[in-house]
């Protein structure tokens, strides 16, 4: 077994349960830094795969998951903050 | 260990977080708390797939997952909850006539 491979069945097994169990639990804002978490291991993670596997093109998906994965980010809490930010702002509306 | 072992533990490490997460996705009842958990299981599938060495079905998982199908959910979610009084009474008062041969 590679070392890569090693470092990458490391990371599978003591990394990622904890983001899913983080990302099972609690309110959907709660879930998102199980999210984020996720994201970032997974990113690590092929990057480890790719060398492992000595194949270079793997590579791409990793790049592509470290320019979605902020992105994603921003879209749950966009829409997940919007509603209790909602709520002042009608307020505020209504006062004026 | 030889190589093709080390693929099979791997791969067989990247379906136990896919059932669980899938399980997890499957169990959640909100629809917002559901859309969160479909993207870690999506992050899973992804791992699974680049193990099984399919990096560009990997990359439309990764695309599809993480970014689309949370917004189109939660676009969604926020659609149907918004509150508007006279138009929820009209949907309860249409509910019911759904009696046509």
């Amino acid at each position: 077994m590679n070392a890569w491979l090693l470092a990458t069945a490391v990371l599978l097994t003591l990394g990622m349960p904890p983001c899913v169990w983080a990302a099972g639990r609690g309110t959907a804002v709660e879930r998102l830094a199980g999210l984020n978490l996720a994201t970032a291991l997974v990113t690590a993670v092929l990057l480890l795969t790719a060398q492992g596997l000595g194949r270079s093109s793997f590579t791409d998906v990793a790049l592509v998951l470290a320019v979605l994965g902020p992105a994603g980010t921003l879209v749950f809490t966009r829409f997940l903050g919007g509603r209790s930010m909602e709520a002042p702002d009608t307020t505020a509306r209504g006062k004026a | 260990m030889s190589a093709a072992t080390a693929q099979e533990i791997l791969i067989a490490l990247a379906l136990a977080l896919v059932a669980a997460s899938a399980t997890a996705a499957a169990l959640t009842r909100d629809p917002a708390r559901q859309a969160v958990q479909l993207a870690v299981l999506g992050l899973c599938l992804t791992v699974l797939f680049t193990l099984l060495q399919a990096p560009d079905v990997a990359l439309s998982q990764l695309a599809v997952g993480t970014a689309i199908t949370p917004l189109l959910i939660l676009l969604t979610v926020r659609k149907v909850r918004r509150p508007t009084g006279p138009r929820r009474d009209r949907d309860g008062r249409r509910g019911g006539g759904a009696d046509e041969p």
